[in-house]
């Protein structure tokens, strides 16, 4: 028979068991859960990550891409003709011994290109980015899925274009065959859209220069030194045409010359006759008061190739050349 | 790689959108002032890339006799200078009073069309002037008569001749009259690629006259 004490000592005993289980229980369920939310955090990293990773790469795979492809298209083009001479080369004296081997040529021919790319791409681009060693390695794949006829194809093509490059080329320096590279080449695209863009901005900001860099001014009795002086100068001319000097050896000489440059004052006046176009002016009419016949309209158009896009499109305003 | 080029490109544009110059005279100068009848003037080139000279000074062929390409050395005193040489004369010179560009050319070529800043002294009238004209012209720029009759030419300006190119020998001519009384060759600067050099870049001219009809 129990008495209280034990009684309540084993009671204690059982109620401790029971909180140390719950307590057990209960931090098995607490680490549970804190598992699960670690859990729940590092599944939301790695989706972070995962959409971070895929946004960044697509992002600079569509730059890469760019690069690497013209990269490598640019090679192709500054880097075959030697290269896939060789190619040709090589299966020509294979098309001699192909009785011997006849299954090797079209295969090794295609080993032997995709190596060469590969090394070349590699010597070139000795700080390959993975995305880009993927990229080759996509091309060593299409290129080793496709058919041999298809290679030969391509191969006969290629030399055909090298041909023409390297003839192109024997006319050209080193230099301008640099100028290709990919680099080169994407730096020239930037600058000629900015170009074109500056060359709008230009025009719309400086509506009044003259097309031909030329600026009108009228002989003012300005102040300077420099007005003075030349009117100092004028006015001297205008007395020596009235009181001329004594005749030298010399003037008579200078005397055709001057005559002789007097007539292409007068050439180059009528080459650079400018004329304005004033309201109902067509280049007809304009050809008609020059030339007396409208059907010279075209000879104003010529002349004009930096002003006129179309005959029948002229300004007010405008000035054109009318050649003589 | 490409980004990382083309960035500093982008900015740089963006940066200088405002004073941006497509086609400058040299790396370092984009354009350069000076003053005509009293007008200050820009000398710049022109902008449009696919901008060609179309009439004047594209022809090829005038008959030599008297249109005869000339030596590369006019005297073997006088310097040749080109047009970056002469874009610094303007800045440096005209616009401090110690140099004058000479237009060495007849008259009705200078009212159609010159540099900037030049001044048109047609050749014929320094090959064929008498000492006194001598005197009076050389007196304008800059010379000084002392007391004994002696022509000093200690403050005489320097002077940047040129004519039409290098077909055209009107600068000889003129040169030959400034030498023949005397003018000192250091001071004298001879412009051989002369108009159609400067036409051929595209800079800005002056045009005193100009021909409409």
């Amino acid at each position: 028979m129990l008495n209280k004490d034990q009684y309540n000592q084993e009671e204690y005993n059982n109620y401790y068991q029971q909180e140390m289980q719950g307590a057990e229980i209960s931090q098995g369920g607490s680490g549970e859960s804190s598992g699960g939310k670690g859990a729940i955090f590092a599944v939301l990293g790695l989706i972070i990550l995962g959409v971070g990773g895929y946004f960044g790469y697509k992002a600079f795979s569509q730059g890469s891409d760019n690069t690497t492809d013209e990269t490598l298209v640019v090679q192709h083009e500054v880097e075959q003709p030697s290269a896939s001479i060789q190619v040709a080369e090589e299966s020509q004296g294979k098309e001699e011994t192909s009785e011997n081997s006849p299954k090797e040529s079209p295969k090794n021919t295609q080993v032997e290109q995709i190596t060469h790319s590969v090394q070349s791409v590699a010597n070139d681009n000795a700080q390959m980015s993975p995305e880009e060693i993927a990229k080759v390695v996509q091309m060593v794949m299409t290129q080793m899925n496709k058919n041999p006829e298809e290679i030969v194809k391509e191969t006969s093509k290629k030399v055909e274009s090298d041909t023409a490059l390297l003839s192109a080329l024997s006319d050209t320096d080193v230099d301008s065959v640099k100028e290709e590279s990919s680099d080169t080449k994407n730096l020239e695209e930037a600058l000629k859209s900015i170009e074109e863009t500056q060359n709008t901005t230009v025009k719309q900001s400086s509506v009044k220069v003259d097309t031909y860099n030329k600026v009108n001014v009228e002989s003012s009795s300005s102040t300077d030194e420099l007005s003075q002086l030349s009117s100092q100068i004028s006015s001297l001319m205008e007395e020596n045409d009235i009181t001329p000097t004594k005749t030298t050896s010399s003037s008579s000489s200078t005397k055709s010359y001057t005559e002789s440059i007097k007539k292409e004052v007068v050439v180059r006046s009528n080459e650079m006759r400018i004329i304005v176009v004033k309201k109902g002016d067509t280049l007809g009419k304009i050809a008609k008061r020059a030339y007396g016949n409208v059907m010279e309209y075209k000879k104003i158009y010529r002349a004009n190739p930096d002003m006129l896009n179309r005959p029948d499109r002229i300004y007010i305003g405008q000035k054109l050349r009318i050649p003589k | 790689m490409k980004r990382l080029l083309l960035l500093p490109l982008v900015t740089s544009f963006v940066l200088g959108n405002t004073d941006y110059v497509t086609v400058k005279i040299s790396d370092d100068l984009a354009y350069a002032y000076t003053t005509d009848s009293g007008k200050k003037i820009k000398i710049e080139r022109i902008q449009d890339t696919s901008n060609r000279l179309t009439d004047d000074y594209t022809k090829t062929s005038r008959p030599c006799p008297p249109f005869c390409v000339q030596p590369t050395k006019i005297h073997p005193e006088i310097e040749n200078i080109a047009e970056l040489e002469l874009i610094d004369f303007m800045e440096n010179k005209v616009a401090k009073n110690r140099g004058i560009i000479i237009d060495a050319r007849l008259k009705s070529w200078f009212e159609l069309e010159t540099i900037p800043s030049a001044i048109n002294i047609p050749f014929p009238v320094m090959q064929n002037a008498s000492t006194k004209k001598a005197e009076l012209i050389f007196k304008i720029l800059g010379m000084k008569v002392e007391s004994d009759g002696r022509w000093n030419f200690e403050n005489a300006k320097e002077l940047a001749i040129f004519c039409n190119g290098v077909w055209c020998e009107q600068s000889a001519h003129f040169i030959s009259g400034m030498l023949k009384y005397k003018y000192p060759t250091s001071k004298l600067h001879y412009y051989r690629s002369g108009f159609q050099g400067w036409k051929l870049l595209g800079l800005t001219t002056i045009v005193h006259k100009e021909i409409k009809k």
